[in-house]
């Protein structure tokens, strides 16, 4: 049986054989420790760091590679910038479509009594919706004391993009830290940090970006800095106990993942060879045929129909949304069902109890694919 | 990249190796080769990173890496 991977939004796969490639080729070749020694194949491996970061800094708007700090994932680096950037006291807003990996740090910083956090509405479910209406609820949200927001560039669990650079201005002129989720969008649509006003941009390599896992990272403005929220050794200054003050070892303690790095510099060059907007194009292509084909078959129900781009969520009703993505994985479909870590996203939307299933083709997927995957769910429909 | 102290050059403190391997990359472009070299451990601080390069060009090194925002630490 053949396997069609439509989990995309969960990690890209299959990668590009560039990217396996070059993190076969760092472990068996140059996979010293970068910036800890002074030998070559230490050196190797920081110059790969290197040209990966300034590739990040280009690819997104960034400034200086300095300004690019490499992490786990996109969790961790959206831990990093909201631990490391709040204080008690500070009121921050987020959108009604955010992952938990914004909700649950922000949550848990207020039931500790840190801070206080409010969400505002993207009206997503409104075919009419616009960056005047968002942004005019997002400054009715806005306290004196409101330092940061935080919003996905795209959400998880349907195609909503949300108007960055709109929001973008509205922070900047309020001096409100913008703090933007790239888990969707990177590799997906076009991002220019300093157009659109972002102050950190947290980014995971595995997904749009077609890097291995392990491979995420962040950007910080030109001279915007934070407190650190992860301490230890940085290969710089040992003698001191406190951690550098300037960027990217600031914030990098511990030995970072070359291979991982490595791959990611190769996806990032595969988008880039690609094109976003050629990405874009596909994954809006292959959106509305599957959708077209879905919306012929009785029970099936799409949430917000009227939004287009790299993810699709359903619904079969009388069947559950697992027990259908439980289904379709025997005829080998990967898909994912459920809440996506994504309540809030599902409480917005209004999908029932259980969640629903995701659909998240990428470019490497075809129509054909597409009309198999809604042939097979009408004939589990009967 | 080469770790060897040549005679006759002239070294600046960069901190990390990131912010070295950036003034290496922007003196190149403007057709200055330097050496990323690590510090002596024996240093006040512990080690950091520096760049080396001909003394004759010192004056433009340092005005280079101004106009590119590169900070340089006096050693």
């Amino acid at each position: 049986m053949r396997t069609v991977y439509l989990d995309n939004a969960a990690t890209s796969f299959p990668k590009p054989a560039r990217v396996t490639e070059e993190v076969a080729r760092c472990m068996r070749h140059y996979c010293g420790n970068p910036g800890r020694g002074s030998h070559a194949l230490s050196m190797a491996a920081a110059e790969k760091i290197f040209e990966c970061r300034c590739a990040c800094a280009s690819f997104f708007g960034g400034g200086a590679p300095q300004n690019v700090m490499f992490c786990m994932n996109a969790t961790m680096a959206l831990n990093t910038v909201i631990k490391g950037s709040l204080r008690k006291g500070d009121h921050v807003l987020i959108s009604d479509m955010e992952h938990n990996a914004v909700l649950r740090p922000i949550d848990k910083l207020a039931r500790d009594g840190e801070i206080t956090y409010d969400v505002f509405p993207t009206f997503l479910n409104d075919p009419h919706a616009c960056a005047p209406r968002i942004c005019t609820a997002i400054a009715r949200g806005m306290k004196e004391n409101t330092r940061m927001l935080i919003c996905a560039h795209m959400s998880n669990i349907c195609s909503a993009v949300l108007p960055l650079e709109e929001i973008g201005r509205l922070c900047r002129a309020r001096g409100i830290l913008f703090v933007v989720d790239a888990a969707q969008s990177a590799g997906h649509i076009p991002i220019d940090m300093e157009r659109m006003c972002i102050d950190a941009l947290c980014v995971p390599g595995h997904k749009g970006l077609l890097g291995p896992q392990g491979s995420g990272f962040f950007i910080l403005r030109d001279g915007l800095t934070m407190d650190t929220f992860i301490e230890g050794g940085s290969g710089l200054y040992s003698l001191e106990r406190g951690m550098p003050e300037d960027p990217p070892e600031r914030y990098e303690a511990g030995t970072l993942s070359t291979p991982a790095i490595a791959g990611l510099l190769e996806g990032i060059k595969t988008v880039q060879k690609i094109g976003v907007l050629t990405i874009s194009q596909k994954e809006h292509d292959l959106n509305v045929y599957l959708q077209r084909q879905l919306e012929r078959i009785p029970n099936v129900e799409i949430y917000v129909p009227h939004l287009h781009g790299s993810v699709l969520l359903f619904n079969k009703r009388g069947v559950s949304s697992e027990e259908l993505g439980r289904q379709l994985n025997e005829y080998g479909f990967c898909v994912r069902a459920g809440y996506h870590c994504t309540a809030l996203g599902h409480t917005t939307l209004g999908t029932p109890e259980g969640g629903a299933v995701r659909v998240s083709p990428s470019f490497y997927n075809s129509r054909s694919e597409m009309e198999l995957f809604a042939e097979t769910v009408e004939k589990l429909s009967k | 990249m080469q770790q060897m102290r040549l005679m006759g050059a002239c070294t600046a403190g960069a901190g990390g190796l990131t912010q070295a391997m950036q003034a290496q990359k922007v003196l190149a472009n403007e057709g200055i080769a330097v050496q990323v070299i690590k510090s002596d451990a024996s240093e006040k601080r512990g080690c950091a990173y520096v760049i080396q390069y001909p003394c004759a060009s010192e004056k433009q090194v340092r005005e280079i890496l101004r106009r590119a925002n590169i900070r340089l630490r006096d050693r």
